[in-house]
Formats: structure tokens, sequence, C-alpha cells
């Protein structure tokens, strides 16, 4: 996807008129514009395991997984390895300098007693020889996987700058349908791997759609039914109590809902009076207010990270194409312009780029794009063919989206470069709409 | 050069000479005025005893006698004459001799000094050309240790010139080695890291100096990781251009 720009400089700045004694010559400059494309290599030892029996996660193979996922990494295969150190002192680094390793983990498992694990891990520095970052974790058995994702945030964010999002959560949506009977539909809450899934709702025949995080992680925003006669709505659902009530009653069907960064407010969908528009709602008094007036289709709004715009999809050119509006409302300012059809849109974290399902008419269908709003220009990430409902996860390194793999509906993780793509779920019957959550 | 010594001599033994023949005729002038012929005075004639036997026969034999001794007288005057005559004209021939000689070793003596003259000409002419000679050897010295210095110096340029160019030629190759080892973990667009690189003759990176840091360590050191990492870089063989090739300089710019 990168382009390496051989900008190579070959500068004699002394020349060769003086002839200057070669200690103080070296005026040759050679000039690196661009990285490799794969990530930094990085060797993840297995965790040694001081216990009974077998350990009861396998905190390396998470955080391998985690990293390699992120794009950001390449993971040095195991076999490689001239050693397998658990401790800083059984460390020679010159044996990881030979498989060209920049960084090195390395940890042990203690089983300290019944339920009770001491975690421990270090991040070294193969050619500094230093210690990175080194912490110890003591937990029970059920949140060794959980250790295993902060593990990966840290040394994520040791490596690369950026706040880890691996220790956080994820939304989607599956549907079920056996012998052409009722249809189930799931509301699921997963670690950000996919594992751990957790049923948050189920329904029987009432669809559940577009599930929002809150920006504190607490709530889920989606619309559902009350039941099979009445319109759409958005619920609001307190993950943790399992509580739920719909937001406001209105006219005709809502949908498409989006919480603003402060969570104060929802942007969302209302079908009334055959026009579709843009609604901001203020979620604790109720008060809602038309965003958009437009006789075309207008959907799908998606906060700025700063709370001064918004984002949507209108049709109002005739196909699909995303605009953004203020806050406030205003003037809609149409911002795709390549490309037949452009959909879903929503910020990453820095309000530079937009993520987008995008259709560029050449009949490959639908993928998934990042938009850059100071050039307009979209790189694609995917290469499916219904690729749809993209979400960047909360530090913007990657984007969840949903896939078609043959006749099923799965869950799959591209790294913001699209260097990574992976599947996250599967067999999970039709999984839709994720939506990551900004915290745990 | 060889020559030198006997040239250096032979003037003096010419000094030598002239004086020996100084000497000799010195001695010569000397033992001719010695045997200077003396005057000899004339012995008194005897008065003869005449016996008178007649008057007219004494008479004439008187005048006889006379005539006699006037001729006698003139014939002595006439010797005498003859005899100054022949002293002056001998004085005159010493004397003209002597004029000669002196003449000869007036003469002499100038051609000894002429000759000496010539000599210390000749000598300092000599000297004169032995020093221009000499002169002309050291400067002929140091133009050609000039003109090696300026080879030499040719010579290193050309040297470095095709260092700079076999290196240019991989400059490439060693770009894309230390690129595709760099991980470049984020986006550091705008930044720029400088380092100093010294490597060995086999091109293995021996030390790696930040020049310049960019202020974001995860830059500075991914990029110094990426030097590290691609050792052994690509580097000529040729010997002679490792002195212009063991250190040069990687700019990161991304």
């Amino acid at each position: 996807m990168r382009r390496l720009v051989a900008g190579m400089l070959l500068a004699l700045s002394a020349g060769c008129v003086a002839l200057l004694p070669a200690s103080a010559f070296a005026a040759l400059t050679i000039e690196i514009t661009q990285g490799e494309d794969s990530g930094t290599p990085i060797a993840a030892v297995p965790f040694r395991w001081h216990g009974e029996g077998e350990p009861p996660e396998d905190i390396r193979a998470i955080i391998a997984a985690d990293l390699h996922r992120s794009g950001r990494f390449d993971l040095l295969p195991t076999n490689d390895f001239l050693s397998k150190p658990s401790e800083v002192t059984e460390v020679r680094y010159k044996d990881w300098r030979l498989i060209k390793a920049e960084a090195l983990v390395i940890g042990r498992v203690i089983e300290k007693g019944p339920d009770q694990f001491e975690v421990s891990f270090q991040l070294l520095d193969v050619y500094r020889e230093r210690i990175k970052v080194g912490l110890r974790f003591s937990v029970s058995a059920a949140q060794l996987r959980q250790v295993a994702h902060q593990i990966s945030d840290r040394i994520f964010y040791e490596m690369t700058g950026i706040r880890g999002a691996f220790d956080t959560r994820i939304a989607y949506v599956t549907m079920n349908q056996q012998d052409n009977s009722d249809r189930l539909y799931r509301l699921m809450v997963a670690d950000s791997d996919g594992h751990d899934p957790q049923q948050i709702l189920q329904t029987t025949n009432l669809p559940i759609l577009s599930p929002a995080w809150s920006p504190n992680g607490e709530w889920l925003a989606y619309v559902s039914f009350s039941d099979a006669t009445s319109g759409a709505n958005i619920w609001l659902q307190d993950i943790n109590s399992g509580n739920r009530r719909t937001i406001a009653q209105v006219e005709g069907a809502a949908s498409a809902p989006a919480w603003s960064p402060d969570g104060k407010w929802l942007a969302l969908t209302i079908s009334a009076k055959g026009n579709t528009d843009i609604y901001v709602l203020q979620v604790a008094s109720g008060d809602i207010r038309q965003l958009t007036r437009h006789p075309a289709i207008d959907t799908e709004p998606a906060w700025s990270p700063d709370g001064r715009h918004l984002v949507f999809t209108s049709d109002r050119s005739g196909r699909p194409q995303i605009y953004r509006i203020g806050r406030n409302g205003g003037e809609a300012e149409r911002l795709t312009r390549e490309g037949k059809e452009n959909a879903r849109a929503s910020y990453d974290p820095s309000g530079k780029r937009l993520v987008m399902v995008t259709n560029r008419g050449t009949g490959a269908g639908y993928q998934i794009g990042v938009f850059s709003l100071a050039s307009g220009e979209m790189e694609l990430l995917t290469d499916g063919t219904l690729d749809e409902s993209p979400t960047f996860s909360p530090n913007g390194a990657m984007i969840l989206y949903a896939t078609r793999l043959g006749r099923d509906g799965v869950l799959a993780a591209v790294s913001a470069d699209g260097r990574v793509r992976q599947i996250l779920k599967m067999h999970d019957g039709e999984v839709r709409e994720p939506a990551w959550a900004a915290s745990r | 050069m060889s020559r030198s010594p006997r040239k250096a001599a032979s003037p003096i033994r010419g000094f030598i000479y002239a004086v020996l023949i100084h000497i000799v005729f010195g001695a010569l002038i000397g033992v001719s005025l010695w045997f200077q012929p003396q005057v000899i005075e004339p012995l008194p004639g005897k008065p003869m005893q005449a016996k008178a036997i007649d008057l007219a026969a004494i008479e004439r034999a008187k005048a006889e006698k006379k005539r006699k001794a006037t001729e006698k007288k003139k014939a002595a005057e006439k010797k005498k004459e003859k005899e100054a005559l022949k002293k002056k004209e001998e004085a005159l021939k010493k004397k003209k001799a002597k004029a000669e000689k002196k003449r000869k070793a007036t003469e002499k003596k100038k051609a000894a000094e002429k000759k000496k003259e010539k000599e210390a000409l000749k000598k300092k002419k000599a000297a004169e050309v032995k020093k221009k000679a000499k002169a002309e050897k050291k400067r002929k010295a140091a133009e050609k240790k000039a003109r090696e210095a300026a080879e030499a110096q040719a010579q290193l340029e050309r040297d470095e010139r095709e260092a700079v160019s076999a290196f240019g030629a991989l400059a490439w190759a060693i770009q894309q080695q230390v690129s595709s080892n760099w991980s470049e973990p984020g986006d550091f667009s705008g930044m720029s890291v400088s380092f100093l690189v010294k490597v060995d003759r086999d091109g293995n990176v021996i030390s790696v100096t930040i020049t310049n840091e960019s202020g974001d360590t995860r830059l500075d050191e991914s990029a110094e990781n990426a030097i590290f990492k691609a050792s052994p870089l690509p580097f000529p063989t040729e010997p002679r251009y490792y002195e212009y090739l063991k250190e040069f300089n990687f700019v990161f710019k991304p």
C-alpha cells in the first residue's frame, strides 16, 4: 500500500576539492524516507509456568495475537528463538539481535494459591539492552485474559506512543435462525479480540440494530422494537445491570444512534412523514431537535471527536455520499466525491480521518475505506464485496467491521494502515454491526 | 665532482712553480752579475832602450818611434775606443738583456699573474657553476617533491572520487537494506533524525552516533535499530576506498 519513496541524497559537503583528512571526511549521506511495510519485529517468549499441570491461559499467545492484529508488529516465530528466557538475568541480548528482534517480551505466571496467580512481564529493548517496562499482576484465573490484554496495551503504548486498546470491549449483534422458524437476535459484548462473549439482550423476531457505546462504556444505545407492530425505537441499556429503556417516543421510526463525545447527546435518524433526517437528542431531558431538513434521506450520523461537527450519509446528490454539518445545524457540506456510493462514516480519534463503506462502482461491491479530511483521498483497507459497519478502535489503530465469509456474516479487524486483517468471530450465527467501546 | 680535488690542487702547484721560476731567474740574474767581466787595465808599455845610432836614424827612429808611439797610442786609443765601444755595446747589450730579462720577467710575472687571475677566475667560475648546479639540483629535488605531492594528492582525489562513485552505486542498496529494516513505528512525518555511522572494511556497522535528534525517542531508536539490523551493509570491496567510506551519515526523513 505504501510506496517506498527512494529519496536518496548523495551529498559531498566538502566537495572533491579540499582534501580533508579521512577522519574529517564523512560527508556521504544516505536518506531514508520510509520504513518497511511490516511492523516492528518483536519476540514474545512463552511465559514460564510455575504451577500444577497446565497454565489456565496462554498469556504469550494472547499478547502475540493482540500485537499482531494491530498491524504494528511482526511477531517473530518462537521456533527461531535461540533461548527462552523468562527472567532478565537469563537474557542474552545478542541472541535476539541475531534474529533481528527490536523488542523482547519475557514473563512468568506463578500459581500462588487456589485461583490465585501472579503474572509478571518485562519488555526489553534489545539494541539498548535495557528494560523498557516491567509489571506484576496478582489475579484470578478468570482475569488472566484481561491481564494479557493489559500487558498488550502497555507494550503497544511503549512501542508506539499510542494508548493500547486491547483491553477494551466490543459490542455486536448476532442472528440465528433454526429450522426456518424464529429468528433469534442477540446483543453481545466481548473482549476486543472477540473472546469471552457475553449476551446482553436476546429477542425473538425483533431485530436488534446499530449498537453504540456511550463514551464511558457503561451504556449501549441500540435500535429495537417493543413488539411486532411498533416502529423502531432507540433503547438505552446499562450493560452491567441489564436495565433498559427507550429514550424517546417519536413519530415514525428512529434509528442509527450516535453518542456525542461528552455522552450527553445522541444523534439519531428519524423517519417521519415520508422524510428521513438527522436529529439531536439530549439524553438527560429527552429534548429533541432536528438537525437536517432535506427531502432526501439523511442518516447514519457520527460526531467529530471535538463534538463540533457531525458527518452523515445522504443521497441528496442521487447516490449516498458523506456530508458534514455543524452540531447546531446549518449548511451541510459534501465531503466524498469519489466512488459511486459512500456511507456509514465515522471519525477516528484524531478527527483527521473518516472510516466508511465505499462502493467504487466497479462491480467489486462494498469495501472499507479510510478517507482523509485534509486531502480528500480514500484509501481502501479491505477487499471484500460486502464489508460493512466499520468502527475505529478507541486509539484509532484498528478498525472493526462486518464482512462475509462464504455464506456467513463474520466480524473482522483490520489495522488502520490496512496491513493486517483478521477474522475475529466465526460460527456464531450471523454477526453484524460491531461497535468498539471507547473504554472498558 | 671527482675531478674537483685535482682541480683544487693544480692552482697551488702552479703557484709553487711560479715561485720556483722566480727564484731560478733571480739566481741567474745574480750569477750573471757576479760573472760580469772586469775591465782589464792595459799594462803600461815598457820604455825601449834606445841606442843612438844616427840622428837621422835616430830622428827617424825617433820619428818612427814617435809615429809608432802615436800609432800605438792611436791604436791603443782606438783599441780603447773600441773597447769602450765594445764595453758600451756590451753594457748596452747587457742593459738590453737585462731590460729584456726584466721585461721577460715582468711578462712572465704578468703571465703568471694573468694565469693566476685566470685560474682564480676559473676557480671562481667553477665554484659558481658548482653552486649553480647545487641550487639546480635542490630546485629539481623540490620540484620533484612538489610534483610527487601533487600526484599523490591527485591520486587521493581520484581515489576519493572513485570511492564516492562506488559508494553511490551501492547507496541505493544500502538505503534499501536500512529501509527494509526500519519498522517506522508511527507517523513521524516532518521529523528527521541523523546518525553518523561507522563501518568496518566488510560493511559491518561498528557504531551509530546520533548527530541530530528528532525529539521523538521512538523515531530515534527505531531508526538506530534499523541501521544495526541492516548490518553488514553493502560496501565496496576495494580496500583503498575504505578511508573515504568508513563513516557516513544516515538521515531518516519520514
